[in-house]
């Protein structure tokens, strides 16, 4: 067979695969708004402290909750202000509550994987173990919301055990031991969330 | 000739008697022994490291003496005992990886040091872990992180001959150059991580100046609350692209 014979051949098998998986394709862009759209609503603060300031006993109990969370947070940031220790985010796994308390960022990780039976995203922010994405409504378009403080977060997707470090939506990529990353920069001056 | 015989039955008994004698001191090693090392540094993951090692021990050349050894010393060295937990860490997921540890072992060491100069080394091993997470050879790990950890030395000699300090904890600091602990290790480290990125993605180090540009471009980019702009604006002002093509050069050699 010619290379010319070659090439006609790929180019039909790729045209009719492509032609085949099209309608798993219609309505991606619609799927993906509105499966963030549906994340969006949460309960409004507003709503949350009026209930607080009602006169009943419900309201009353939640006065006393509201007091003591503040000194709760008040413990815990006191305990978190410590010298010597390093601004950048906070990896360690062991860590994790202490970065959650400092986290000021829901960065959200999607990528599309139709066919995947268990997709996860590792990176700096949970020390390159794996954080499960989950596909709620099985339309193929796994997301995971993670609570990160600002800084530069290199991550990947592994799906089905194969790493994907080359998400479209990573402010950049690097190239380490042979294989990309992507990165985001969360808060301050970069292009992300 | 009799003699000649003699000596060298005696010779041959002795030799059994060394090697019986290291085989077993390595086979004296035990969980327990382990155990007992790493209570020595207060650490958050102390299960699961020790779970790791019980894997370990069960597997035929595993360099229990070595691992010991390091346990021992990063116990012994004056540092953050998050920053010796993670230097365990990557012992632990190359364990849990069912990786063999030998080649492994030297880095910790170098770790170690690394620790006992006050090089910030959290991000040299995560760069490790992220190898791990990759399944890429221990080879290829081993040759990076030490390549990231001269470029945290060299960068941090670079700062200070440009007059950029350490301040100590405690001193007056009444130099504007000489940074609070924190802040000038975030340069260093940021500075370094650039400088890697940029080589371990083919970047030449003779390209000063697109080495320099990344490097400006990625502390421009970080937020304020990881590097302050003030630091970013110190650093790049007093170091140019020919400072940069000595320390990647340096990281190379």
């Amino acid at each position: 067979m010619k290379t010319d014979d070659i090439e006609i051949v790929l180019r039909d098998t790729l045209r009719s695969e492509v032609a085949a998986s099209a309608h798993r394709l219609e309505g991606l862009e619609s799927q993906i708004v509105a499966e963030l759209g549906d994340r969006l609503p949460r309960p409004r603060f507003v709503d949350w402290a009026k209930s607080l300031l009602a006169p009943t006993r419900a309201g009353r109990i939640g006065q006393l909750a509201v007091v003591g969370a503040t000194a709760a947070v008040f413990l815990i940031v006191g305990t978190l202000v410590t010298p010597n220790r390093s601004l950048a985010p906070t990896l360690l796994p062991a860590l994790g509550p202490a970065q959650a308390a400092r986290s000021s960022h829901e960065v959200l990780f999607v990528v599309p994987a139709l066919d995947a039976e268990r997709v996860a995203v590792v990176g700096d922010f949970n020390a390159w173990e794996e954080t499960p994405l989950a596909d709620e409504n099985e339309d193929g378009i796994w997301t995971a919301s993670i609570p990160l403080s600002p800084g530069r977060y290199e991550y990947a997707f592994v799906i089905d055990g194969r790493w994907w470090g080359q998400d479209p939506s990573a402010d950049e990529y690097v190239r380490t031991f042979g294989q990309y990353s992507s990165v985001r920069y969360v808060g301050g001056g970069g292009d992300g969330v | 000739m009799r003699s000649c015989a003699k000596w060298r039955i005696g010779s041959i008994f002795l030799l059994a008697l060394v090697l019986i004698g290291t085989v077993g001191a390595t086979a004296q090693i035990t969980l327990a022994d382990f155990d007992r090392a790493l209570s020595a540094i207060p650490l958050g993951a102390h299960d699961r490291i020790l779970q790791a090692i019980d894997l370990g021990l069960a597997t035929p050349g595993f360099p229990a003496s070595g691992l010991l050894s390091l346990i021992e010393r990063l116990a012994a060295v004056p540092a953050a005992s998050e920053d010796k937990e993670l230097v365990l860490l990557l012992f632990t997921r190359a364990l849990e990886a069912r990786m063999s540890i030998d080649g492994l072992l030297p880095i910790g060491f170098d770790l170690a040091d690394a620790l006992e100069e006050g090089l910030p080394v959290e991000g040299v091993i995560l760069e490790a872990f992220k190898g791990i997470a990759q399944g890429s050879p221990v080879a290829v790990i081993e040759e990076g992180i030490r390549q990231r950890l001269i470029l945290l030395q060299e960068v941090r000699d670079l700062l200070f001959t440009r007059g950029i300090f350490r301040a100590t904890p405690g001193g007056s600091g009444s130099s504007p150059t000489a940074l609070p602990p924190a802040r000038f290790d975030q340069l260093v480290v940021q500075i370094a991580d650039a400088v890697s990125d940029y080589l371990e993605g083919g970047g030449s180090p003779f390209e000063g100046a697109a080495l320099y540009a990344l490097v400006a471009d990625r502390l421009r980019r970080l937020p304020a609350t990881v590097v302050l702009p003030e630091d970013v604006d110190l650093v790049l002002d007093r170091i140019g692209p020919a400072d940069l093509t000595q320390v990647a050069l340096a990281a190379m050699t």
